[in-house]
Formats: C-alpha cells, structure tokens, sequence
C-alpha cells in the first residue's frame, strides 16, 4: 500500500513508520530501476540516507514537520545545496551550487527527505524531455518506447513508477508540468505566477516560470504546495498570498469550444468529455466558453517571449564561473563562443538564436514588444471568460504519451503546436490543476482545471473532488 | 501572424500578474563568502576569478 502523503507523515508523526526504513526501500528502487528508466539525472544514496539518519534522531525528540519524511524529488533546474544541478545541460556540468533553492529550503524545513535530481529537458527547452545535454531522456513507466512528456518528464515519471509515497518538485514554464503529469497518469499543480519563489531556478523565461508540484493524487501535490508557497525577499516577483487547500463546492465549468475543435485526436476528446461529464454527478455545470484569441495566438505568443527572455537568461552561462569550462584560450569571444558551442544543445542554440534575433534592435517592437501586448488581451480574455464561470477545463494535452520514433518525426513547428492547451494558462500565469481522465489505448489521457489568478485552491478542490469521484 | 491583431490601446504585460513595486531596505545581507563563490570555477587566482585575455 502507497500512503499518501498527509497519512504517511501521520504514522511517521506517531512512530509507526520509521523515516530510515522508509528512506532505504526508496532508495532500493531508485537503484533497481533508474538504470532502466533514468527518471533521475543525480543520485546518491548515501546523500538521501543521512538526511534520514538526522531525521530519524531529531523525531525521536519530537520534531515535527508538514513533510515529515517525505522523499521529494527535486527537477534538475532547481538548486539543491551540494548536489549537482545541471538543468539537463552540459553546459552546468559539475556545478554543485552553495545555496538550496527557496522552495527546496522550505521543503527541508518541513522535514522532507530530498531523493536527487529528476530529469528534463536542457532547461525546460522541450515537450517531451528528449532535448538536452546532461543526464538521459526518462522513459515511460507505462511503455518504455514512449516519452514522459516535458520539460519535468524524469519528476512525473518517477511519481508514476514508484510503489513508495514520495512526491515531486517540478517546474514549467509553458507546460512543463501538465504536459508530463498527462502523459505518465499522475496529478499536478502549476500555481499562479509568483505563488512560489524563483529564487534558485535556474531560469528560463523570467516572465513565465513557475515552480509547481507533481503527485499520485492531487492532493499530494496539494500539500506540497502549501510548503512552497509564500513571499520570499529573495524573489521581488514573488506574491505575499500563501496557498491553502480549501474545501470544494459547486462550480461553473467552462469549456473551451475553440480549443476543443482545435484537437484532431477524438479518442483523447472522448475520454475527455466522459470525464467532464461525471462532474455533473458534484453538482457542477458545465457550459462552453469562448477563448478564440489564445487558441489562435497563445502557441505563437508564447515562443517569441520565451525564446527572447531565454536567450538573456542563457547570457550568463559562459565557463568562467561554474559548470562547463575549458582552457583558457583566446579572447572573450573566442572562449565564450567555443564555451558555448561545445556545451549547449541544438534546441537551446535554436532558441537563443530566434531570441536573440526578436530582440535586436529594429525587431525588439515588432516581436518582443507587440507578443507582450498581445499577451494582455489573452489574458484579459481569460478574465471575462472567469467572470462567466469559475473554472476552465480542457484535455492538459491534444494527445496520449508519443513514441520516440513519432516524435522523431515532428518538425520544430509541430513540435510547438503540442503547446495548444498548456500554453494559455501558462502564458497569463493562470494556476492549473490536472488529473488523469481516464485511458485512451492503454495511455493516460489529463484533464486540466484552470482557474483566475490566486483561486489555485479552487482548482485543486474540484481536481480532489474529481479523484474522490473515482 | 501577429500583425493581424490591432494592439494599439494595450499596455505590454511584461508580468503576466500585476507586480507592485517591492523594494526592501537598502542594507546589506548575508551573502555567499569568497570561497563558497569560487568554489565551483576551476578558473580562479589570487581570491579572483580568472577569465580570458581582454587585450592582446
């Protein structure tokens, strides 16, 4: 039996599980299966049971904690003090940061057990975790011959695999925690922009980043948001709101119709509508919703900000002061360049070249600046569609897990026309709550609960009561 | 793509949630040590990071 989360840290709290015991059968499994699976980029076993080794000594003197010896599994983008953090790229090769990320630090203070590094694409530059240059590309635990979905496909993967509780920071900033949680059958929460600090991210789109949490149920992830969240002076962008679960109601659903034409997969759309329809049985109506602007602009929008803010982001990175260097030969450009030639991925150098070109002097207006503005009337569109109902719910992605060889097949356009459905709420910041919906071929199929910004506890209420529905 | 869309009247939403100014007080904090700072470069000297030649 897999406890949950809030009942593990119960029996933990009253002596009835030892967090050491639990600590080393964790750890067991790690060994045994991420050799088949790589959920994991790092992992050290001596690392994971030290920290349990303290736990254990400082609970039998009555510590307590929300996470009391939870594993939590932390993405590859995310500072862990001491452990190698590479966000999937070369280019951070070696780079053991001195600092924890905010959310990692309030999630060890909560007495969580921090398992390793989860796999991802070269900082979030993908939809199926297949692109970087650090670590290998995590298989689903459903069928090894597909993807986990991305960019947090090594977190959503291991919380599919594992028989232990355990429960997955994650981060996303178009999709990269829906679109995994889809395609590997587990629950997931993006909160609003700004509702967990950033602080210790390694960034990619400063204006789109959000941390988040992956789970078996939603309500593990619930909880593991409530540690996360809060102001942090260390991030000016981070809001003074503290997320809390709150207790589900009747609710307006909206439908999407636009977004909805827009997937050509009917099984997905059926097994989609199937469970929407059960939402009648909470005392939900549902009703369709007009969102035409962010059907047709979202993806578009979406990857001219992104790719800009990356391409800054990216700037720094140029092995002088951590991760990959080399022989200090040549000037400043010749060694930066050679730095950066060597070590960044074909999709990263795509993405810094196309944002580097939005920005440029004569361009900046015409791209940078018109997808912002752009990005307002998305958003605003999404705020009259929230004062008509209370959430928006759509399939999280247009399609099951592919297999390698499909997506091998994809062009970059068709790669990014998989965004459809994460991108809108992403791009307004929008929190998002998904569940499994039910199988289509064997495969998970999500659905997604969107709600206006800071209601995230409205859409985790009604993905729980959803959950409790099955 | 884009230019089909009339954005005249809208502000740019270089934040897609509204941000208030969130200055704190200008004193120093705690903040790494020289060694944590250098600890992860392989190109350092004298307490200083080393990088290429700016002149020839």
């Amino acid at each position: 039996m897999i406890y949950s989360a809030r009942d593990f840290v119960e029996r933990v709290s009253c002596g009835e599980i030892s967090v050491l015991e639990h600590a080393e059968k964790i750890c067991s499994e790690i060994e045994a299966k991420n050799n088949e699976y790589f959920h994991f980029n790092c992992f050290q076993k001596d690392y994971v049971i030290s920290q349990a080794e303290l736990l254990e000594k400082e609970i039998k003197k009555g510590r307590s904690g929300k996470l009391l010896g939870v594993p939590v599994s932390v993405k590859d983008c995310l500072c862990v003090k001491g452990l190698e953090s590479r966000a999937g790229s070369r280019i951070l090769s070696g780079y053991k940061p001195v600092f924890d990320a905010t959310a990692v630090a309030r999630a060890k203070s909560e007495g969580a057990i921090i398992l390793g590094k989860t796999s991802q694409d070269e900082f979030g530059f993908g939809t199926f975790s297949i692109h970087h240059t650090a670590g290998n590309v995590p298989l689903n635990p459903l069928d090894k011959t597909r993807s986990c979905g991305g960019s947090s496909g090594g977190a959503a993967g291991f919380a599919a695999l594992t028989e232990n509780t355990h429960v997955a920071i994650a981060e996303s900033t178009g999709g990269s925690i829906a679109c995994p949680a889809s395609f590997c059958g587990v629950s997931s929460i993006t909160p609003t922009y700004g509702v967990v600090s950033r602080y210790g991210l390694m960034d990619y789109t400063c204006s789109l980043d959000k941390i988040g949490a992956i789970g078996k149920s939603i309500d593990d992830a619930s909880l593991l948001l409530e540690v996360m969240s809060g102001k942090d002076e260390r991030d000016s962008t981070s809001a003074d709101f503290n997320y809390y679960p709150a207790k589900f109601s009747k609710m307006n659903l909206g439908v999407p119709t636009e977004l909805i034409d827009s997937i050509e997969n009917s099984r997905v759309k059926k097994v989609f509508w199937e469970k929407v329809l059960k939402a009648e049985e909470l005392g939900c109506k549902i009703s369709n919703v007009s969102l035409p602007l962010n059907a047709k602009y979202g993806v578009a929008v979406y990857y001219l900000i992104a790719m800009s803010e990356a391409s800054t982001n990216l700037a720094k990175y140029c092995g002088m002061r951590y991760g990959f260097s080399k022989k200090l030969v040549g000037d400043f450009n010749e060694y930066f360049s050679s730095v950066r030639s060597d070590a960044f991925g074909e999709e990263a150098k795509r993405r810094i070249i196309i944002g580097t070109f939005a920005r440029m002097s004569g361009f900046r207006d015409a791209y940078y600046l018109k997808a912002m503005k752009v990005r307002t009337k998305l958003i605003n569109e999404f705020k009259r569609v929230f004062s008509q109902v209370d959430l928006v719910v759509s399939p999280s992605m247009p399609m099951v897990a592919p297999k390698f060889s499909e997506i091998e097949k994809l062009s970059p356009l068709e790669n990014y026309a998989a965004d459809l459905c994460t991108v809108p709420p992403n791009l307004g910041g929008f929190p998002h709550a998904t569940t499994n919906a039910g199988k289509c071929n064997g495969l998970p199929v999500g659905l997604m609960a969107i709600a206006n910004h800071f209601e995230d506890a409205k859409a985790v209420s009604f993905v729980s009561a959803l959950e409790g529905l099955m | 793509m884009l230019d089909k869309l009339d954005v005249s009247n809208e502000e740019p939403s270089f934040q897609p949630v509204k941000i208030r100014n969130s200055m704190r007080e200008d004193v120093a904090g705690k903040c790494l040590s020289r060694e944590e700072a250098l600890s992860n470069t392989s190109h350092k000297k004298n307490g200083y990071f080393k990088g290429p030649s700016v002149m020839q």
